[in-house]
């Protein structure tokens, strides 16, 4: 599925060919070698285990290690991870100067904007942010030098190739599943002022704006070389967004003036106390009756040892250190301990909006979560997972 | 500001084999087979676009047999490729390890 938006870059028939490939591959990974991986564990581990030693994701993981069916898919899962990097940044380096233009001409000098862009230089980034390059990005979301506004475009343009079309159009599936749940769920809020908190190039932050046309929406982050690249890219698709560099830890609203705290494969990013601080500036932002949703990987409590020891690959192999912690937190103590009352707490297991029928979508969030092995994993059969909690 | 990005990872990659040359060699493969594709995909829609333009006749590559001049050097260069690739091993002593 192509970029549609202003910055999208006209790639040669080699860059394209070489993006389908990388697509393909991870494809063929993600559903065949993965089904074969799942079936190997099933007739050689699973139905021998008579002393039921396979209790949980760990367990699984350590026997799995030495399967020739684990290594092959683990050593083609990352080689294919390089290699959506390798020939995204081939296209991105060869059109450097185009991106960087197109950006400049679509950020303007914010006179004409729609939305606007706040960077803040003097914000510090903790340790943790900058240890490892997350899914073996080069560069990770800031960029390793001043390159402009290119890690947002390697990231796109990446995203675009690593998700083989899974994800919506301009990679939004995720924003437009998330903001019609909370239209078609809470139809009594009219939300004024919606934040998308780890927004990096706004991708799931733009649809809130669609699905609620009154209400201020804002993206923060703190890779500012992201931001840049979301504002020209809000702009380019005339989408009116602010885009902020802030701290989750340290949000610039006012106590009870927000009206949604989103986000979206955010929290598997941080280190646990960071979670912590996170969900209690939302709680402190959020006005009596605000709405806080995450889209996120389900917890491993949900699953099955096996499809607990699946997602936690990324984990161990695919430079996501705090993934495996966030999963094995309890996500309504998580918000109950950030101030939200436990019976507030809310979670649900919904399909891709821009893929099926609205009604279809409306009927499955009406009913209570069910877990299964497409929940979180991304596959022709993807499921969203999301998780939240309204405050009294 | 630079106007390329880098490639290098922070944190590295992990291996899963045994020996983590293997690991080396498929990644190698997968790159070296993202190249074939793109090949691949070049020729065919060379061929698409000539008989689209009526350059080329859809079965005439199909049908298309070497002179046997041309043939003999064709033959001589497909084993030429093969000790060229074969012999990109040649120098690595299985027996001597880095100290």
């Amino acid at each position: 599925m192509a970029l549609t938006h202003g910055l999208k870059i006209d790639k040669s028939i080699d860059q394209k060919s070489k993006e389908r490939f990388a697509s393909s591959l991870r494809g063929y990974v993600l559903n065949d070698l993965a089904t074969e991986m799942r079936a190997d564990f099933e007739r050689n581990l699973a139905a021998k285990d008579s002393n039921l030693s396979l209790l949980d994701g760990t367990a699984v993981h350590k026997a799995m290690k030495q399967r020739p069916k684990f290594q092959l898919y683990s050593s083609l899962r990352c080689a294919a991870q390089e290699l959506v990097w390798h020939t995204v940044i081939d296209s991105i380096n060869s059109n450097a100067g185009h991106i960087q233009e197109c950006g400049k001409e679509l950020i303007g000098n914010g006179s004409d904007s729609l939305g606007s862009l706040m960077l803040d230089e003097t914000l510090e980034s903790p340790d943790y942010y900058s240890a490892v390059d997350v899914h073996l990005m080069p560069g990770n979301y800031q960029g390793k030098n001043d390159t402009g506004i290119l890690p947002g475009a390697v990231y796109d343009n990446g995203f675009n190739v690593f998700a083989f079309g899974a994800m919506g159009t301009d990679l939004d599936d995720i924003g437009c599943s998330m903001a019609n749940f909370v239209r078609l769920k809470f139809p009594e809020l009219k939300p004024k002022v919606i934040v998308d908190v780890g927004c990096t190039i706004g991708h799931n932050t733009l649809p809130w704006k669609q699905v609620f046309p009154e209400a201020n929406v804002s993206g923060i982050d703190m890779a500012g070389a992201c931001l840049k690249y979301a504002h020209a890219r809000a702009e380019s698709l005339g989408i009116q967004v602010d885009f902020l560099q802030q701290n989750s830890s340290h949000l610039s609203f006012a106590d009870n003036s927000v009206d949604v705290v989103f986000s979206s494969m955010f929290l598997h990013e941080l280190p646990k106390p960071y979670i912590k601080q996170f969900l209690a500036e939302a709680h402190r932002v959020l006005k009596p009756g605000g709405i806080m949703l995450h889209m996120e990987l389900p917890p491993n409590s949900a699953l099955t040892p096996y499809d607990s020891f699946y997602l936690d690959w990324d984990s161990y192999y695919n430079n996501e250190p705090f993934y495996k912690g966030f999963r094995d937190q309890d996500y309504n103590k998580l918000c109950s301990e950030a101030g939200f009352a436990p019976s507030s707490f809310f979670q649900s297991v919904m399909p891709r909006y821009t893929y099926v029928p609205e009604e279809d979508f409306k009927a499955v969030i009406s009913t209570e979560a069910e877990f299964n092995e497409d929940t979180g994993r991304l596959s022709n059969d993807i499921q969203w997972y999301g998780f939240g909690s309204q405050k009294l | 500001m630079e106007q390329e990005v880098g490639r290098s990872v922070k944190g590295g990659r992990a291996s899963f084999f045994n020996n983590h040359e293997v690991d080396q060699l498929l990644a190698m493969l997968m790159r070296v087979t993202s190249e074939h594709w793109a090949l691949k995909e070049r020729v065919l829609a060379v061929e698409a676009l000539l008989v689209q333009q009526n350059i080329l006749l859809p079965d005439s590559l199909d049908n298309y047999v070497a002179a046997d001049e041309e043939q003999t050097r064709l033959d001589l260069e497909s084993v030429n490729l093969i000790r060229s690739v074969l012999e990109a091993s040649q120098n690595i002593d299985s027996k001597k390890r880095q100290p």
